[in-house]
């Protein structure tokens, strides 16, 4: 058996021409990585060290070992949550990346005004979601909002969409979709066009239709893209937060089928001055998050094609 | 098109320019650093409240106070409830309190005993606002561990609220301030109007704005006097609420999930709600819709006269970079003077005794003398503080189900008063 040498890649060695080359780089993400490290990592060591302790109010945290957890697991609130996010993930996520996967296809073929469509879709990204809220909010007032009264004059009687618990999820789903397609329709589109068109071409003269060209060629091609997109998607939904704390009321009858995981954080953190029962909530959604994107980074041999 | 891209650019540089430059001077505006206030230097304080109606009347308090201190300058500043005591929360933390913060009864224990407040016991032993002049109660109210943490500012109190147009239409007469529960309960049956979508009262799922009131009327509370048992379940108090969800059993008030589409508030304005319990603060927002044409009158007496009666306070911040200067402006905030100024913009009812006629005085339309009546059998916000507002989840869990009628009310005041007194054990 031929033993292989080790051979070591004259680009990784500390060579002068190399720190030439690659200082210039990191110095450019220098700003971000700064930021990162210093706003994101920094709170998310904060939230686990304040998990395993008391911190009520303004006083200085407490150790009180695993009792936070212990009785994270044994709240009924959590799991309700809970199962509201998976709700709401299991709507927003499907629903949404066909979607935004249909409308990048149509945005990408020789359409007029592609353009200005490109621009219609992408302008949820760019509202405030404040202003977003209120709209909708009365869009989906139940006597006097406009989907009720233009389900009315197809005879349907609409629903109580910010008052019944059965529906309210969905409410909050339509916005969650509504905002995010633009940005997901964005980044496909992107994968769409390096979609080399030859190959299209010769799909079409061996007598390839429609579907199967999407399926056969264009799905496996953008996959990359397309495992970005779902897996940030995921990842979003169930960290909703701002539609829900701006369009319910706690005392409102549907708050318990809406309320998610960050918004309980939010309670027990900022209403209840309890932050370090937060932030067990907190790093218990954030085990949950690593663990389903694991779980996706394992699975994407199955489906995902990169070109190496 | 390459002289196009040239021109864009430019301008998207120049717009760049100027947004940047605008974030930079909000900045240098907030941050209160490490100045020293020395002779006339210029100083610089930030007060921090939550109601957007009384924005008019703080600055006019805090122009009086300029007048006087030529070389102080006063930033009044306007956050949203929602997001107030989140952001003032958020600011203590950081050491960036404002320096004048108004507080709140249920609120102002967390921040007191954290160390963020300044003790302000000499201020109301002085002469310019002495204890002596507000009531005991809200003096009462910011006092933690026998230190005075708040000059009072207002008090606010709920009367009823009628639209008179509503009841002409219906026929009934107009409330007066000798109304009984059995006088409530007979208009707003005569007042509901089930076509035209009119309701007799917002029996609303809100203690501080329907429900405590009537516990109240009744002989009942919601804790015991040391605060340290629930008493939901009392008798008098099981009998208050059976009378407050009876309104929305019989059809004279919208649902829980009615007021989760349109607010009590809303109900009342746009006409569809022909009375409301509602507050002195609400005054200034309900005068502004044209169309509504309403007067007041006391709240109905249950087997007494009760009704929340409630008083914010002055706080300082104990890090404010001038100490001196931000204690001499709560002072000032005190005193007759600036309590007057507060009762002529109408904003609020100055807590200041003898100073409230002029609030009185302000409103033309209608009688606000119900309002100050209050003070003679006012309640004090029961008291649900940041360590028992874990209450209040069990509230908002609850009480909802009981005013949707999902859950009977004497079952619904057990569960409620056995998982309150857990939460404060």
């Amino acid at each position: 058996m031929i033993r292989k040498k080790k051979v070591k890649n004259p680009r990784l060695t500390l060579t002068k021409r190399n720190i030439n080359a690659w200082g210039y780089a990191y110095l450019f993400i220098a700003p971000t990585l700064i930021g990162v490290l210093v706003l994101n990592l920094w709170g998310i060591i904060q939230s686990i060290y304040y998990s395993f302790h008391e911190v009520k109010g303004f006083n200085d945290p407490e150790f009180i070992g695993l009792e936070n957890y212990v009785r994270l697991f044994s709240d009924g609130e959590v799991f309700r949550a809970l199962k509201n996010i998976l709700v709401y993930a299991a709507i927003t996520v499907p629903i949404g990346v066909t979607l935004s996967l249909l409308l990048a296809v149509l945005l990408n073929a020789k359409i007029k005004g592609k353009g200005l469509f490109r621009c219609i879709y992408f302008l949820p990204v760019v509202s405030a979601p404040a202003a977003v809220v209120l709209v909708w909010k009365w869009l989906y007032n139940k006597d006097f909002g406009l989907i009720n009264q233009v389900l009315e004059t197809f005879h349907i009687s609409g629903p109580d969409w910010l008052g019944s618990g059965s529906i309210a999820m969905v409410s909050v789903a339509i916005v969650g979709i509504w905002s995010m397609l633009g940005y997901n329709m964005i980044l496909l589109l992107a994968g769409l066009q390096e979609v080399p068109k030859e190959l299209y071409e010769a799909a079409e003269i061996d007598g390839g239709g429609a579907v199967q060209k999407f399926l056969k060629i264009t799905v496996p091609l953008i996959s990359p893209t397309l495992f970005f997109v779902i897996v940030t998607t995921i990842i979003n939904a169930l960290q909703v937060f701002d539609t829900i704390f701006m369009m319910f009321k706690t005392s409102s009858p549907a708050f318990s089928a809406v309320e998610s995981i960050v918004y309980l954080f939010y309670r027990y953190t900022f209403t209840n001055y309890n932050k370090g029962y937060g932030s067990a909530i907190v790093v218990l959604l954030f085990v949950i998050i690593m663990a389903i994107t694991g779980v996706q980074l394992k699975l994407q041999k199955k489906w995902v094609h990169y070109n190496d | 098109m390459k002289k196009y891209k040239r021109i864009f650019a430019l301008l998207l540089t120049v717009i760049l320019v100027f947004v940047l430059g605008a974030c930079g001077n909000s900045k240098n505006n907030d941050g209160s650093g490490d100045k020293q206030a020395s002779g006339g230097e210029k100083v610089e304080l930030k007060m921090i409240f939550w109601d957007s109606n009384q924005e008019a009347g703080l600055n006019d308090m805090a122009e009086g106070f300029m007048k006087q201190n030529e070389n102080i300058s006063v930033n009044v500043e306007i956050v949203p409830w929602d997001e107030y005591w989140t952001k003032i929360q958020a600011a203590a933390q950081g050491g960036d309190l404002p320096d004048i913060v108004v507080m709140h009864p249920d609120q102002v224990e967390t921040y007191a005993s954290g160390g963020v407040l300044m003790d302000l016991t000499d201020v109301l032993d002085g002469e310019i606002a002495n204890r002596e002049n507000f009531p005991e109660y809200v003096v009462a109210d910011f006092r933690v561990d026998e230190k005075d943490y708040g000059i009072p500012k207002d008090i606010g109190t709920l009367a009823l609220y009628y639209n008179k147009d509503v009841f002409d239409e219906a026929g009934v007469e107009y409330p007066s301030n000798a109304w009984t529960w059995e006088d409530l309960s007979a208009a707003a049956e005569k007042l509901t109007n089930e076509e035209a979508g009119i309701y007799g009262l917002n029996a609303d799922n809100n203690g501080q704005n329907f429900y405590w009131n009537i516990i109240w009327q009744n002989g009942g509370d919601v804790l015991s006097e040391d605060g340290k048992t629930c008493t939901f379940d009392s008798p008098e108090t099981i009998e208050a609420m059976k009378y407050a969800v009876s309104f929305v059993e019989k059809g004279y008030s919208p649902t829980p999930a009615q007021f989760a589409n349109l607010t009590a508030d809303e109900y009342f304005e746009s006409g569809k709600s022909a009375m409301t319990f509602a507050g002195s603060w609400m005054l200034t927002e309900y005068q502004s819709v044209d169309e509504l044409n309403f007067d007041v009158v006391e709240l109905p007496k249950g087997k007494e006269r009760a009704s929340i009666c409630s008083g914010m306070a002055f706080s300082v911040s104990a890090n404010t970079a001038y100490p001196e200067e931000a204690k001499k402006f709560a002072e000032y905030l005190g005193s007759e003077e600036a309590q007057l100024i507060q009762a002529e913009s109408g904003a609020a009812i100055p807590a200041y005794s003898g100073t409230q006629q002029p609030w009185i005085d302000q409103f033309a339309d209608f009688d606000a003398a119900p309002f100050v009546k209050v003070e003679e059998y006012g309640h004090t916000s029961p008291g649900f503080t940041a360590s028992t507002s874990e209450a209040t989840a069990v509230l908002d869990e609850y009480m909802t189900q009981v005013f949707s009628l999902e859950l009977p009310v004497e079952e619904g005041m057990k569960i409620i008063t056995d998982k309150i007194n857990e939460t404060l054990k």
